[in-house]
């Protein structure tokens, strides 16, 4: 149930606090007053392979395609669906001749921001996620340059993450429902009506406490070290991006933040909750986006490489007779089991199905939030279930990747891209890793897509430049 | 990343040069046979053979450190460290929940390099800031004769003086404190005098010199007396400087090495330091964050809710009665013969319950022996499911040891571990793929035994002699290059007194203490200094008051660290 505030956004600034909250709403009203359309981004992402050979993944032609056994859950969204095999991540944090096209790290810290590590433990640029909010913000066409991040699963390592503001800087997660409320909607309970002269009061003395800080953060960078000076340098960068945010009130529609309940308590940790938090998650994105306190929001199932445990399949624990054991999707995955990384797969799919149906939901203006939104999919690594050999193949040039809505018409949807060949039907693998096609023109094209201008190559220059010609 | 390196690293053929030192070749490796580039100097996994016998020269021999990183000048705060800063501070910790989580970037949340703040770090920095200063308003002292609802310009003056020298830990500037009497003023002018204290301690509260610990330097390279006081507070306390240390600080008493321990033996009194130790032997040892929540339902089944906080309790108070008081040790902490049980946990364990809260009871004729055994540490370093001898062989080589185990090579994650044969043990299995005659031998020479003798504890901690066909498991061990020595060990128990009687151990202690205390990982330049700290201690036999004497004492701690 939500909570229905139905509240006038100009009525939301009681308090400064409000205003901190609710500055990114002022900015977006801005930017509607000025013509530019609202566009919403979304990232998702599970951890290990998402394919797994000839078994599971889409096939067929170029529109009469089915997803397959392992996303069958997503049929009854196959119009606003763009779905991509054979593509193919990059990265080199094992070092070897064939380092960039294996490894968990490789396509974990890759997926998002086609770099790289190049051994430094972390990804090396920002994820498309922070990027594309980032340049919104800084074209004027979006609120905040805040792009929240939600995670339900365990961590696998604490570097070894997806989303990075920039390089070796990951973005924490939001990982409770309680964290996520107090985080996007935490002040709305609290406001009342206000008018606007108090409100442009706040929104002064709360600049005036911001850049008093400033000052003080810009007063200590000469006597540091240059490295300490670059890391005391972004933390200024981060209280201007604060203040930036600050803008006077306007009228705007009603939003109503999801209610907490029982959720405020639940163990995030606890396998059997997973499902409910994520379905938490999943409103909070659908209300956040209502409410236009983001426009970019990501969401992720555990971290790369994790064993993410689903005890409701109720599938034995899987024993290689060598100290490795489990009921994990990751002990599966090299357990050569393809029916039953169906069900492992298949709950991704079903709950990111079920998140699409709230992006499509019909909304109090009769729009869906679908209309404005491209939502891409991503797993870390690519096919890990080579027939005839073990399970362990962690290669990165047979993945396989979504894209779900159009904006606009813009991309071409009910598609399926088909890139390589399979080398798990017969087909050689180092043809078909020759034909697999980099992830670096996808995410131009979604970058540019959601109106970034002025980028026309993303991560490594190595994955070359362009869009990907195929989406339009 | 390390769990999941090592459940891919089931073969490496650990060769090449990692971090700046090499592996030795197994024993009985032939050359070639992808065990590794062969014997090299100095390269014990950590004071080996090639470093010359049983009885190393220097404590840091062998030791292979971190990749060259600077001294940044400047350390952020943790969340730990705000909460315990804003408590000592304002004597509230409201909205704190905003901050975000810190990612580590190594053992410790504190190393520098890795406290950027993201935008979202901000954003709950900036909420926490402003739930922090509501309520402190209406709380921090006024200077005498100042209302704080009818602040005068003067009053205002007088409480910065006073109230940022505490929360800058050091004395304010002219300009700070003109800078902040000027966002009064201008406050004032929209506000009443409350509201414009509030946005007074708001913008301190997001200021960098209350969020950043900068370590100002003197022409010599010698931190001066106030960073020194920080130095010594957050590592002993986790929090700020108290008035008498900040006193110290300015009257020039943390200058010498004397007034310094001085300091710390002060400090450590404090019960805020035996918390604060907690933390930094958990992170050491990995014991922080552990869910049991996250184990399978298998393992879990039989327990207790209480069965948490137990585990929690018994690592605590390990560190508080074996290791921080004055009669404890490091061999007491690691390997002692005595932990504490509550109900729930004594069962698990198979001891003898108390009657409610924690016992100390004795661990003789037990499988156990302190912390190495303790069922959080091994929780921490295991599967949902069940045991790994990866992780746990992975643990006790690099993070107890401070041994360099090389990531798995590319090849590792393309092969699956082979089918269990008939009649065969989960050892016999694992060995036939890592162990000797396979190419993954080189790397697994060192990780394999000391995780063979952690096979008789399942995900939790839990001991049992037998699997679950009734064989017997083999916990033996031949534990290969800790002292240059190779020796034979029974099960995880001796596995334990062994590590805790080694010298490799006790500089690895310094070495974490020291990387806890500098807010970076040491490396080569650092070499001197540990073996500065490391030499003066006794193998296993130091409390941690002894060990952070020695360090605090060392003339690296009086200093910032190279800065290129």
């Amino acid at each position: 149930m939500n909570v229905p505030l139905r509240l006038r956004r100009r009525d939301l600034f009681k308090s400064a606090a409000a205003l901190a909250l609710l500055a990114p709403i002022l900015r977006s009203t801005e930017a509607r007053a000025q013509g530019v359309p609202i566009k919403r981004f979304v990232t998702l992402c599970h951890p290990n392979g998402n394919d797994y050979g000839s078994v599971g993944g889409p096939r067929g032609g170029a529109t009469g395609f089915n997803f397959g056994t392992y996303y069958q859950a997503l049929e009854r969204h196959r119009a606003d669906t763009i779905a991509l095999t054979g593509m193919r991540l990059g990265g080199i944090p094992w070092g070897g001749e064939a380092a960039d096209d294996v490894g968990h790290g490789s396509g974990g810290w890759a997926c998002l921001t086609a770099r790289s590590s190049q051994n430094t433990g972390s990804a090396t640029g920002p994820s498309v996620d922070q990027f594309i909010a980032r340049k919104l913000f800084e074209q004027r066409q979006a609120p905040t340059a805040n792009a929240p991040v939600f995670r339900v699963g365990p961590m696998a390592g604490t570097r070894w993450q997806s989303h990075y503001e920039a390089a070796a800087v990951p973005v924490p997660h939001i990982t409770t429902p309680e964290q996520a409320f107090r985080t996007l909607f935490g002040n709305l309970a609290g406001a009342g009506a206000n008018g606007n002269q108090a409100a442009a009061q706040a929104i002064a003395r709360r600049r005036s406490v911001l850049d008093a800080a400033w000052a003080d953060c810009k007063g200590g960078l000469s006597v540091l070290p240059a490295e300490g000076r670059a890391q005391l340098d972004e933390y200024c960068a981060r209280i201007r991006d604060l203040e930036s945010a600050l803008q006077a009130p306007a009228a705007g529609p009603t939003c109503a933040p999801p209610a907490l309940g029982t959720l405020a308590t639940i163990d995030p940790n606890n396998p059997a909750n997973y499902a409910a938090i994520t379905e938490y998650f999943f409103k909070c994105i659908e209300a956040a986006f209502v409410c236009d306190v983001t426009r970019v929001a990501s969401f992720t199932f555990g971290t790369p490489a994790v064993r993410f445990n689903m005890p409701w399949l109720n599938l034995p624990t899987f024993d290689f007779g060598s100290g490795i054991t489990g009921s994990d999707q990751h002990t599966y995955s090299h357990g050569e089991l393809p029916a039953q990384l169906a069900r492992f797969v298949g709950w991704y799919a079903s709950r990111f199905a079920e998140l699409l149906d709230r992006l499509k939901a019909v909304q109090a203006d009769g729009s869906r939030l679908l209309d404005s939104t491209l939502v891409y999919w991503t797993g870390e690594i690519g096919d890990t279930y080579p027939t005839g050999a073990s399970g362990a193949l962690h290669d990165l040039a047979c993945h396989t990747m979504f894209v779900f809505g159009s904006m606009g018409g813009l991309l071409k949807t009910g598609k399926l891209h088909a890139f390589a060949r399979n080398p798990f039907a017969g087909y050689q693998s180092s043809l078909a890793k020759s034909e697999a096609v980099r992830h670096h023109g996808l995410l131009v094209s979604l970058i540019q897509a959601m109106g970034v201008t002025g980028v026309n190559q993303f991560g490594d220059p190595n994955g070359g430049s362009g869009v990907l010609q195929q989406l339009y | 990343m390390r769990l999941a390196l090592l459940f891919l690293a089931l073969c490496s053929a650990c060769s090449g040069e990692i971090l700046g030192g090499a592996l030795p070749m197994a024993p009985g490796t032939p050359a070639g046979s992808g065990g590794g580039p062969g014997p090299t100097t100095g390269g014990e996994l950590g004071g080996g053979p090639g470093s010359g016998g049983a009885a190393a020269a220097r404590p840091s021999d062998g030791m292979t450190l971190g990749p060259h990183r600077t001294a940044l000048g400047l350390r952020r705060l943790t969340r730990r460290e705000y909460v315990a800063t804003v408590a000592d501070l304002l004597g509230t910790t409201a909205g704190t929940a905003s901050l975000t989580a810190d990612v580590p970037l190594s053992h410790f949340d504190n190393n520098a390099h890795g406290l950027s703040v993201s935008l979202a770090a901000a954003g709950g920095l900036a909420r926490a800031a402003e739930a922090l200063s509501t309520a402190a308003a209406a709380t921090v002292p006024m200077p005498q004769g100042c209302g704080r609802d009818a602040l005068t310009p003067a009053c205002m003056r007088s409480f910065l003086d006073s109230w940022l020298l505490r929360a800058l830990r050091r004395p304010p500037t002219s300009a700070e404190v003109d800078r902040y009497q000027a966002l009064y003023t201008s406050l004032r002018a929209t506000a009443d005098s409350r509201e414009a204290l509030r946005g007074v301690l708001e913008a301190v509260l997001m200021s960098s010199g209350f969020l950043y610990r900068t370590e100002g330097v003197g022409p010599d390279g010698t931190l001066d007396g106030y960073a020194l006081a920080s130095r010594l507070s957050y590592l002993v306390w986790g929090s700020m400087p108290d008035d008498a240390l900040l006193s110290a600080a300015a009257g020039g008493g943390l200058a010498s090495a004397e007034g310094r321990v001085e300091q710390l033996r002060r400090l450590f009194r404090d019960p805020k330091a035996q918390d604060a130790m907690v933390g930094f032997a958990g992170q050491w040892l990995g014991a922080q964050g552990v869910a049991l929540s996250r184990k399978d339902a298998s393992v879990l089944q039989g327990t207790g809710p209480t069965l948490q906080a137990e585990l929690e309790t018994e690592f605590a108070l390990l560190v508080k009665r074996e290791w921080a008081s004055d009669s404890g040790s490091l061999r007491s902490f690691l390997a002692g013969k005595r932990t504490y049980v509550g109900p729930e946990l004594a069962r698990l364990y198979g001891l003898p319950a108390p009657q409610s809260g924690a016992a100390a009871v004795s661990l003789e004729g037990s499988p156990r022996r302190g912390a190495l055994t303790a069922g959080l540490v091994i929780a921490a370093h295991s599967k949902e499911s069940g045991y790994s001898v990866p992780l746990i062989g992975h643990f006790v080589r690099t993070d107890v040891l401070c041994q360099v185990i090389p990531p798995p090579p590319v090849d590792a994650q393309n092969q699956s571990p082979p089918a269990r044969l008939p009649g065969e043990s989960y050892r016999q299995t694992f060995e036939r793929f890592t162990g000797a005659g396979s190419a993954c031998v080189g790397c697994h020479t060192f990780i394999n035994p000391p995780g063979y003798a952690y096979t008789s504890f399942d995900a939790i901690g839990r001991h049992s002699d037998v699997d679950s066909t009734g064989t017997a498991y083999d916990t033996s061990a031949r534990f290969v290059e800790l002292d240059g020595k190779t020796t034979e060990v029974p099960d995880a128990a001796a596995l334990a007194e062994l590590i805790a009687d080694s010298r490799r151990v006790q500089a690895c202690a310094a070495r974490m203490a020291m990387e806890f205390a500098f807010g970076r990982t040491l490396h080569e330049a650092d070499l001197a200094a540990l073996d500065a700290v490391a030499s003066g201690l006794s193998p296993g036999r130091d409390s941690l008051l002894q060990l952070l004497e020695a360090l605090v004492g060392s003339e690296s701690f009086a200093r910032r660290g190279p800065t290129q």
